[in-house]
């Protein structure tokens, strides 16, 4: 006979937000003590940082960890060695990944928990197969500005 | 090759390896959500997915998914 073991929910009260969807991925999340923001995404500060927040067009430092909704390890630039750059504005990174980024300061660390709608594309070409919640381990750790300079024919980006 | 195993990955809620903010932010549900208790399908379901996140050695604060997919029953007496 099955016996129930006391799971998490019932050991404490959580909050949980219930996200409609197509069949297939209707899912619950239950994150206790997260910020819940309209447009789904949901994230929680474990440093909050100093300065202000990296805008379009600047150069953003960052060490990171994705988990799928299992908490397995998707990848993590901490295991690669070293951080990873890219410039916000650009569409470069997952849309709920860029929101999420964009509200940081440096120094800070967040877990961002990124829904499907803001995921990233899905489907035979993509790396992702199938509509996921993905979780991200966000620590900023530099804002870089940057200039476009022209010489002759050919533009460059740099950030310094 | 899967070398995840030797690597060292420090997530951020472990209470000796993280400085929290003063004044985190309080939960706030989106008015599109819903706040209730768990069926006893979605308590099972919170189960496997604690399973599989304590085998995948997920972070001790990660949140918990109960994804509600679609059962295709082959025969009537499956259950």
């Amino acid at each position: 006979m099955h016996t129930l073991r006391p799971t998490f929910a019932e050991r404490s009260p959580l909050s949980a937000l219930t996200r409609p969807g197509p069949a297939g991925y209707e899912v619950r999340v239950l994150a206790d003590a997260y910020t819940y923001e309209d447009n789904g995404l949901i994230y929680k500060d474990y440093t909050a940082g100093s300065g202000s927040s990296p805008v379009d067009g600047q150069q953003i430092v960052f060490h990171y960890i994705a988990y799928n909704e299992s908490g397995g390890l998707i990848d993590s630039t901490y295991r690669q060695g070293r951080p990873a750059e890219t410039r916000l504005g650009i569409q470069g990174m997952i849309p709920g990944f860029e929101a999420g980024v964009k509200s940081m300061r440096v120094g800070g660390k967040r877990r961002i928990i990124v829904p499907p709608d803001l995921g990233p594309p899905v489907g035979p070409s993509t790396f992702f197969s199938a509509k996921q919640f993905e979780v991200f381990d966000v620590e900023l750790l530099a804002v870089k500005d940057c200039t476009r300079t022209q010489s002759g024919m050919f533009s460059t980006v740099s950030c310094q | 090759m899967d070398n995840t195993s030797a690597v060292a990955v420090e997530p951020f809620d472990r209470p000796d390896a993280v400085e929290l903010p003063q004044q985190p932010p309080a939960a706030a549900p989106s008015p599109s959500g819903t706040v209730r208790l768990l069926s006893e399908e979605e308590r099972l379901l919170l189960d496997q997915n604690q399973r599989i996140k304590s085998l995948n050695r997920a972070p001790d604060d990660f949140p918990a998914f109960i994804r509600k997919g679609e059962c295709a029953h082959t025969s009537p007496d499956l259950r």
